[in-house]
């Protein structure tokens, strides 16, 4: 009896562990596949990889896919910024209230979050419409791509300012610092984790962004997944994996220098 | 207990030996804040003497911890002043104080090490560069963690953290040091260490410093003089043999040391003793303060401290007046035992035998007599 | 990437004694206005307008007509609108309940293990997050397609004669978004599971309950709001999800938000559009309501959220 449960429970965690070596295998295999494809010459690649060639980076590496790279780049860094500043300081008045007005005001900043994407494109389009605008273009795609930086910065901010103690600014204001220079030499340096992985979700919200900027791409100002998804749309080619490839590459980049600064999966998994 | 010829000490050694530095001088007047509508402090007013240690003392919610960050500056009374050696400071800001606060948690900045923190309230006070490492390093070696400067918070145990923040405090050299229950979050034996460090260093430095507490003990090791708060205001100000020996009520009396209260019937007065009737009927005579006499009859309270009786053999003829009842609990601590008796009317009162291990303790229901040395009560006016 | 993070949980002020600065309090929560303007004027008010103006007849892109539910009835009187209402929540639901089962695996694991590979877990899990949803379906069309890796290899082996048309089923955009969504539950299931007490587990089996047993009767109801907040960030990003339905649907499936990116831009009808919209969000709120207000009902006193 007692053996038999053992072996059921043994069954049980071999079973749990291959579940989980699939599960991982499914979560990687779609995104090696894609950097596979960009160096073989094939138009599918073919198993097993033996052939290996930079043809389509040829394809890739142009001013075609390189202006929509750069253009999301300069989209993804100004929003960035902009919802730093602006949700860093929400953050910290929402940390210093008192519950009640925090609770609401909370739930608003990060109410875009819960809003599907594609129904805020949407609404700025007509929105903008309405007014007579056809003002589409890089300005716009910042203005939206900011509120759902705002509500990353917000929460990662917030999660960091719990770890400040306000009993420390008590400390830095008694000790003979004025308000700015207690902010200056104790709050922000405690913020300043959260504030680097609020960047860095804000940043690849922004650069990864398809839902958001479905509507408010113009052809002189198109992002490079927007590029990426119309160009999938009507055709296959291997030299999208080239320009996917690259872009992962400048993001991975940016979160390497990030998680110098802020350990992401402490805003991640919580603690 | 020999807190009176200690503290009788410290108070002659303060005054005569050691002032390193004159320290300052800080009163209150009239101070009076309210809070959500009810009101903390009443009317508060006290002077702490230039080097004097002077304790608030008194339960959570008695309005000391608003009175101490009224002197730091963090709330503003709302009407009475506060004056810093004769300079009247009631509207300054805290960094432009010069007091300093010691805080229960610790409050380092996790950020900064060790010496950082320290460094940090002489870089406010614009300190040269070569000043601040030599005192940081001198107030580094006063707490006794020379070498120490460059471990981060996190990397010290709780009572090198209050240590840190102590030399953090003192470093500035503040005209007024503020403890704000700087030992309550340490273990026993940790907290009794500190107390004397933190003691030796005021007395060193001749630091004005005010410190509060909700325990007594703390206060009666520590302190010049003891202020025993309750609702905002100050129940009796005294140094801590005045409020040990002779507190001047039944809160006082219950909040400092272990009491026995007992009522009894007051019969005349004989100077500064009186002659009590107890219940049971016997006569004591016991202390009593110099104001205001009671009228014959008049039911009032004796207070007796446990170590002030003793057991004594129920067929020995009492020399001094006793009280007879039976054991209820006995307790051996080893150094001492206290004993629970139940006296007539359901009361208990305790006696502390101290030594216990040249004595036989009674038992739990054995019947015990209670003697009372005369003049070791001393009867609260109720 | 929405509500994964972990919100703040209380400051720690010391109750009952006062802050410093508490008459500041007004002037610091100005510090707030400026990001709560921005979401109002981008965010918050244009889709309260396009809420109402879907009320109203469009003409082209602009409102002209008078107040009319047209909008909604053209739409609910259309046979592919409905079936097309259908999919979307009923794909919706099984990407939420597939991300919830995968997700619960992996979050076990991270947080009740102490192997030595939970670092590369983690990492594997991170990866998808960083990169762009695009890439991921890509990756998913090179190895689906009728030409892609899975077909070819399975008709080499002789497994399969002729390729099997996965792209525009809806088992591969149901894959497809899985694999987009399920770092989400992972992460919220994960921040849930690091609030249980590893002991009342160990308390469990010591009662003689099996690992099963324990699993259902003590972890899954003291992380029962974890899994359904993870079930409503994976159903609401599904339900408005676009680019992995473009893609791997092929073109001849679709949901609502490939929908309203038809009605959009092909057809024109902008109306239309703003009706369709309105229901994603009608949908997503009503599974939100329901499900947080049957998670409240369940509540357990004193288990904090």
């Amino acid at each position: 009896m007692k053996n038999n449960r053992g072996s059921i429970a043994r069954a049980g965690n071999a079973l749990r562990n291959v579940l989980l070596v699939l599960t991982m295998f499914f979560v990687t295999v779609p995104m090696l596949v894609v950097v596979w494809t960009s160096i073989q010459p094939n138009t599918y690649p073919k198993f097993p990889p033996t052939q290996f060639s930079l043809k389509w980076w040829n394809e890739a590496l142009t001013g075609e896919w390189m202006r929509p790279l750069a253009l999301s780049a300069e989209i993804a860094g100004i929003a960035t910024i902009i919802s730093v500043i602006l949700g860093s300081a929400a953050a910290y008045a929402l940390a210093r209230s008192n519950s009640r007005a925090r609770t609401m005001l909370e739930g608003f900043l990060t109410s875009p979050l819960l809003l599907p994407e594609i129904v805020i494109s949407l609404a700025v389009l007509q929105f903008i419409s309405m007014f007579g605008g056809s003002w589409l273009g890089p300005e716009l795609l910042i203005a939206a791509h900011v509120t759902i930086g705002i509500p990353f910065v917000v929460r990662t901010v917030g999660v960091s300012l719990v770890g400040v103690d306000p009993l420390w600014e008590r400390a830095a204001y008694d000790l003979g610092a004025s308000r700015l220079r207690t902010f200056f030499t104790i709050t922000l340096p405690l913020m300043k984790s959260g504030i680097f992985a609020g960047a860095l979700f804000a940043f690849i919200m922004s650069f990864n962004n398809v839902e958001l900027s479905l509507f408010l791409t113009s052809r002189s100002a198109t992002t490079l997944p927007i590029k990426i998804l119309n160009y999938m749309e009507f055709e296959y080619s291997p030299s999208l994996a080239a320009v996917a490839v690259t872009g992962m590459a400048g993001i991975l980049l940016i979160a390497v220098i990030a998680s110098r600064f802020t350990r992401m999966t402490d805003f991640i998994g919580g603690r | 207990m020999s807190i009176t010829q200690n503290t009788r000490h410290n108070a002659q050694s303060d005054t005569s030996d050691t002032p390193v530095r004159g320290g300052s001088s800080v009163a209150l007047r009239d101070i009076r804040k309210s809070l959500g509508g009810s009101t903390i402090v009443h009317k508060l007013s006290f002077d702490v003497q230039p080097s004097e240690f002077l304790t608030l003392l008194g339960p959570s919610g008695c309005g000391k911890t608003t009175t101490l960050n009224m002197v730091a500056g963090f709330i503003s009374p709302d009407s009475g002043s506060i004056i810093l050696d004769d300079e009247a400071v009631t509207s300054e800001p805290p960094n432009k104080r010069d007091s300093t606060m010691v805080f229960q948690q610790y409050a380092l900045f996790p950020h900064l090490t060790i010496g950082e923190n320290i460094a940090y309230g002489l870089k406010n006070r614009k300190v040269p560069a070569s000043e601040i490492r030599k005192r940081v390093d001198g107030a580094l070696q006063r707490v006794g963690l020379d070498g120490q400067e460059d471990r981060y918070p996190k990397q010290l145990s709780g009572g090198q953290q209050q240590r840190v923040a102590l030399a953090r405090a003192i470093v500035v050299e503040p005209k007024v040091l503020l403890l704000d229950e700087p030992l309550s979050n340490l273990d026993l034996k940790l907290r009794e260490q500190l107390r004397l460090e933190i003691k030796h260093l005021q007395r060193d430095l001749g630091l004005t410093t005010i410190f509060v507490t909700h325990d007594q003990t703390e206060a009666l090791v520590m302190s010049d003089r003891i202020a025993v708060m309750r609702d905002g205001r100050i129940e009796q100000l005294g140094t801590p043999a005045e409020i040990y020996n002779s507190p001047s009520n039944e809160f006082v009396a219950g909040f400092v040391g272990q009491s026995n209260l007992v009522d009894a019937k007051f019969l005349r007065r004989d100077g500064d003793r009186c002659i009590v009737e107890l219940n049971d009927g016997t006569q004591v005579s016991v202390r009593i303060s110099a104001e205001p006499t009671p009228t014959s009859d008049t039911p009032i309270r004796v207070l007796f401290r446990p170590e002030s009786l003793h057991l004594i053999d129920t067929t020995e003829d009492a020399s001094s007046p006793s009280i007879d009842g039976h054991a209820l609990e006995v307790v051996n601590e080893g150094d001492n035992a206290t004993v629970e008796v139940e006296i007539s009317g359901g009361k208990t009162i305790t006696v502390r035998v101290p030594d216990p291990s040249g004595t036989v303790l009674p038992v739990p229901g054995d019947s015990v007599r209670v003697a009372i040395p005369s003049e070791t009560g001393l009867a609260l006016l109720t | 990437m929405r509500t994964v993070l972990t919100s703040p949980t209380k400051a720690t002020s010391v109750p009952g004694r006062p802050v410093p600065g508490n008459n500041k309090r007004r002037s610091k929560l100005n510090l707030g206005l400026p990001g709560i303007i921005w979401v109002l004027a981008v965010c918050a008010i244009p889709t309260a307008v396009m809420l109402g103006t879907s009320f109203f007849t469009y003409e082209g892109a602009s409102v002209t007509g008078p107040v009319t539910l047209e909008n909604y009835t053209d739409l609910f009187s259309d046979s592919y609108f409905r079936s097309v209402l259908l999919d979307t929540v009923w794909m919706a639901a099984a990407v939420g309940v597939i991300c919830l089962i995968l997700g619960t695996l992996v979050a076990h694991f991270l947080v009740r293990s102490n192997s030595r590979l939970r670092g590369l877990v983690i990492l594997l899990v991170i990866l998808p997050l960083v990169s762009s949803v695009v890439v991921r379906t890509y990756g998913w069309l090179v190895l689906l397609e009728n030409g892609g890796l899975i077909n070819s290899v399975a008709m080499d082996l002789g497994l399969i004669d002729a390729p099997i048309a996965f792209i525009g089923s809806r088992f591969a955009v149901i894959i497809g978004l899985v694999h987009v969504l399920l770092p989400f539950s992972v992460f919220t299931i994960m921040s849930s599971l690091q609030g249980v007490d590893s002991s009342l587990e160990r308390a469990s089996r010591d009662l003689g309950a099996g690992p099963v047993a324990t699993f259902r009767r003590i972890t899954i109801p003291l992380i029962a709001p974890g899994l359904i907040s993870g079930f409503i960030l994976t159903f609401t990003i599904s339900i408005g999800a676009y680019a992995t339905v473009a893609v791997l649907g092929g073109g001849s499936l679709q949901t609502l938000a490939v929908l309203v990116r038809e009605r959009m831009v092909t057809s024109l009808e902008w109306g239309q559009a703003a009706a369709i919209a309105a229901i994603i969000l009608v949908i997503g709120a009503f599974v939100v309501g329901l499900l947080l207000s049957f998670s409240r009902k369940t509540r357990i006193p004193g288990v904090s959220e």
